[in-house]
């Protein structure tokens, strides 16, 4: 499968090629003058599209950031129809309106919806889920979630538990389990029937696949970062966590300073807002600032090695453990101590 | 401790650096903070005052220990991948003698000539660009001169190599042209591709040709005035996105000026960007005079008057609308965490040098922007070697010329000054930068007792972002 574009958002496709479902590889492929991450250790490293689409079979079209013109994916998804390729198209649903493509001809990619039949009455209980449920949560996008999720299912699944799961990111469908439907967003839905709808959700999905454990993947953040950067709201996480309150959670952090003041912070917003203890703080490679400016928010992709030496001087705050999710010790470490955790429970 | 305090016309305040907040103070409380900062001691009543205040978390000693820009461990991060404007200088050249250029001889190692930027050069400085501004998502090519259109070839083959060459990647242009130069084809094509112009005009023909002058020594007023209504006639719509680039010689007719902005039928509509004289490494400051700053003051002043509703909509110059813009932004600003507990720490000023904006000159040299003189001792590296992340690192940090000032200063978030103020000759100077510290320090209390004023009558920052 051809990614387009091969980006830092994308690049799981590389890292986690062995949890892949049904494609034997993967290809990524961006915009001239793009370049991949030291980390991908690609050989040949990113391609053109012209140069990537002869050796695929499909082609996934997603939006990160930075954006890409919309014509530009308008004429590579053409070129890929005419080459025959199979078409999918994560994001915006109304971009495929724009062009004159046909929709039948592109497979969407995204959150499907979740009708949860009966009815959902305004006061109902929530169901109880008898398997260890872990969260993954962080305080938005570009946090690593995805990363520590397909951690988690590499490591489960190869210490021989069975594993259900569901993904924050759209694209977890490559990797064989669904992304969390559009449930916390249904306008039909008032609050409270959309938190007892998502407890049905995993109900269901655990009723069904019977699991040793769920892994569950919460998009977006966890609250307001500060009174400029208002995108994230944490209204998912919240509601989630009231809906399905979950044993283990893995809170992923932006790359930047900070102290035992701030973990005890953050320990007190996990408990009293969203019913968990933290012991779990992984840190992305990402960071985040605030543009003068515009007021907007601006990513910045780091190394690892830059996240280690200026951010992660220090890997425990008493009982909070810190990992760096772009080391695969640190993210071993982790899944060794939730195993642990969870062994010693029962 | 890094603290101010000041009178506002609805009373006095208190601006402490470490909480990032203004607070309201009684008469007491602000004659007992003023002997403190004064060095006086403190009576009975003062230390009472004091200890209340202190005990509430202000005017706390100063946390910063270490001035060090937070981006300086991770500049690979940015000069890799967020390049995010390249500035070609495609000639040296111009075909006017602006008697304030920053070409005409005032200013140290900058002087018209007759060198321009080779193909080779220009394109190569693209795909050094394109090549470290993938986390962008609209990279920004400008052209500078002298007077770019000299250069027109070039600039259609740079424009023509990006479209090509770089299709997916959302790329756009800008550049600043005195405009005597515009013909059919430079229209034609400006418009094709969207080149983003600023004009350079300085206001109503007297003003305009007492210093913008032709090599014969003749006014550029006329042909400018003539190629604005060719461009307003071939594409109104795109004439009306130009903005306007003026610089205010001393001792001028500076309310001719402003008028002019404001009620010319052809430049009156565009956005105006107005600016004194840059001191960058100039030989001789241009100095202004008080009716200057009053005329300053008293449209800034008329600006506050609209805001509260007082005057009606348009009567106060719309030259002076980006004062409002300011106290929005400082507004928004005073909103965000103080220093409290912030050891390790830079003042406000400085942009990551070659990230934020990559200037290429004739060579291939790189500078950080236009704005800096073109001496050896300010090049961040150049085409061959690529970027000099020492230099870059050492224009990042220059607070460290005034460190222990700085780490003391109530203005620190506030702070404006970069390296391109503090240059004299061929080096930056501390006494440079010491010399703007009043002036930064007095406009960031002009626009907290603005904005203390307006809150005070009802103004609501807020909802005024929700248009």
């Amino acid at each position: 499968m051809l990614v387009y574009p091969g980006s830092s958002e994308t690049d799981v496709f590389i890292r986690y090629k062995p949890l892949l479902n049904g494609i034997e590889r993967v290809v990524l492929a961006g915009p001239k003058g793009w370049t991949s991450p030291e980390h991908w250790n690609l050989s040949p490293p990113l391609l053109s599209f012209e140069e990537a689409l002869p050796q695929c079979d499909s082609v996934l079209f997603l939006e990160t950031e930075p954006k890409i013109q919309e014509t530009s994916y308008e004429s590579k998804m053409r070129e890929a129809l005419q080459a025959k390729k199979t078409v999918y198209l994560g994001g915006s649903p109304e971009f495929l309106s724009r062009t004159s493509i046909p929709q039948n001809m592109v497979t969407r990619i995204g959150h499907e919806i979740f009708d949860y039949q009966p009815a959902i009455k305004e006061v109902a209980p929530v169901f109880e889920i008898p398997v260890p449920i872990i969260y993954v949560l962080g305080f938005g996008p570009n946090t690593g979630k995805f990363d520590v999720q397909l951690e988690l299912r590499a490591f489960f699944l190869k210490n021989g538990y069975s594993v259900s799961q569901i993904g924050s990111n759209i694209i977890s469908t490559f990797f064989g389990f669904p992304s969390l439907p559009s449930i916390f967003e249904d306008p039909r839905l008032s609050i409270r029937q959309r938190m007892v709808s998502f407890n049905r959700y995993v109900y269901k999905k655990y009723t069904e696949e019977k699991p040793d454990l769920m892994i569950i993947g919460i998009p977006g953040g966890i609250f307001p970062l500060n009174s400029v950067m208002f995108e994230e709201m944490g209204e998912k996480a919240f509601l989630a966590c009231q809906a399905v309150r979950p044993d283990i959670a893995v809170l992923c952090s932006y790359a930047h300073p900070f102290n035992q003041d701030y973990i005890n912070e953050l320990i007190q917003i996990c408990k009293y807002r969203l019913n968990f203890d933290l012991r779990y703080f992984a840190v992305s490679a990402t960071g985040i600032s605030i543009l003068p400016d515009t007021q907007e928010s601006e990513y910045t992709f780091y190394s690892s090695e830059i996240v280690e030496k200026e951010f992660l001087s220090k890997k425990q705050y008493n009982a909070v453990g810190v990992y760096n999710i772009m080391q695969s010790e640190d993210m071993r470490a982790m899944c060794d101590a939730i195993l642990s955790e969870l062994r010693n429970n029962f | 401790m890094a603290f101010v305090v000041f009178s506002t016309p609805v009373g006095y305040r208190l601006y402490d650096r470490e909480k990032n907040r203004i607070l309201a103070l009684r008469e007491e409380e602000f004659q007992a903070l003023r002997s403190l900062k004064n060095g006086q001691p403190l009576g009975e009543r003062g230390r009472e005052i004091y200890a209340r205040l202190n005990a509430a978390g202000y005017c706390e000693k100063s946390s910063i220990e270490t001035i060090l820009h937070p981006q300086t461990p991770i500049v690979d991060a940015f000069l890799s991948k967020k390049v995010g404007n390249l500035v070609l200088q495609v000639t040296q050249d111009c075909n006017l003698r602006c008697k304030y250029c920053e070409y005409s001889g005032n200013y140290y190692n900058r002087v018209h000539s007759k060198h321009k930027m080779s193909e080779e050069i220009a394109l190569r400085a693209v795909d050094f660009f394109m090549e470290r501004s993938s986390a962008v998502e609209s990279p920004i090519i400008g052209f500078y001169g002298g007077e770019p259109f000299l250069e027109f070839g070039l600039i259609k083959k740079v424009v023509n190599y990006v479209n090509d060459a770089y299709a997916d990647r959302n790329c756009g242009f800008n550049l600043t042209t005195n405009l005597t130069l515009l013909n059919d084809e430079i229209i034609k094509f400006v418009i094709k591709n969207n080149v983003h112009i600023m004009i350079s005009i300085d206001g109503p023909e007297q003003i305009q040709n007492q210093n913008r002058v032709f090599e014969s020594g003749k006014g550029s007023f006329d042909t400018v005035v003539e190629k604005a209504k060719k461009f307003k006639e071939a594409n109104k719509d795109f004439f009306l996105k130009c903005h306007t680039n003026t610089a205010i010689a001393p001792d001028t007719e500076y309310e001719q000026i402003y008028d002019f902005f404001d009620n010319d039928a052809l430049f009156g509509p565009l956005p105006s960007r107005i600016s004194t004289i840059s001191d960058s490494g100039v030989k001789e400051k241009a100095v202004y005079n008080d009716r200057f700053f009053e005329i300053q003051r008293r449209e800034n002043f008329k600006q506050l008057l609209e805001m509260m509703g007082e005057i009606k909509p348009k009567s106060a110059s719309q030259v002076f609308a980006g004062y409002r813009g300011d106290l929005k932004k400082t507004f928004t600003q005073l909103k965000t965490a103080g220093m409290q507990g912030v050891k390790v720490s830079h003042p406000g000023g400085p942009c990551m040098p070659g990230a934020r904006k990559l200037f290429v000159d004739i060579y291939g040299n790189f500078y950080p922007c236009e704005k800096i003189s073109e001496e050896k001792c300010f090049q961040i590296g150049n085409l061959w070697d690529g970027f000099d992340k020492e230099r870059i690192k050492e224009l990042l940090n220059v607070a460290k010329y005034t460190e222990d000032e700085c780490k003391s200063c109530w203005a620190f978030a506030y702070c404006t000054t970069c390296a391109a103020s503090m240059i004299e000759t061929d080096k930056l100077s501390r006494e440079r930068r010491m010399e703007k510290c009043n002036i930064v320090r007095s406009l960031t209390l002009s626009l907290f007792q603005d904005i203390e004023t307006l809150k005070y009558y009802g103004y609501d920052f807020e909802g005024g972002t929700e248009g």
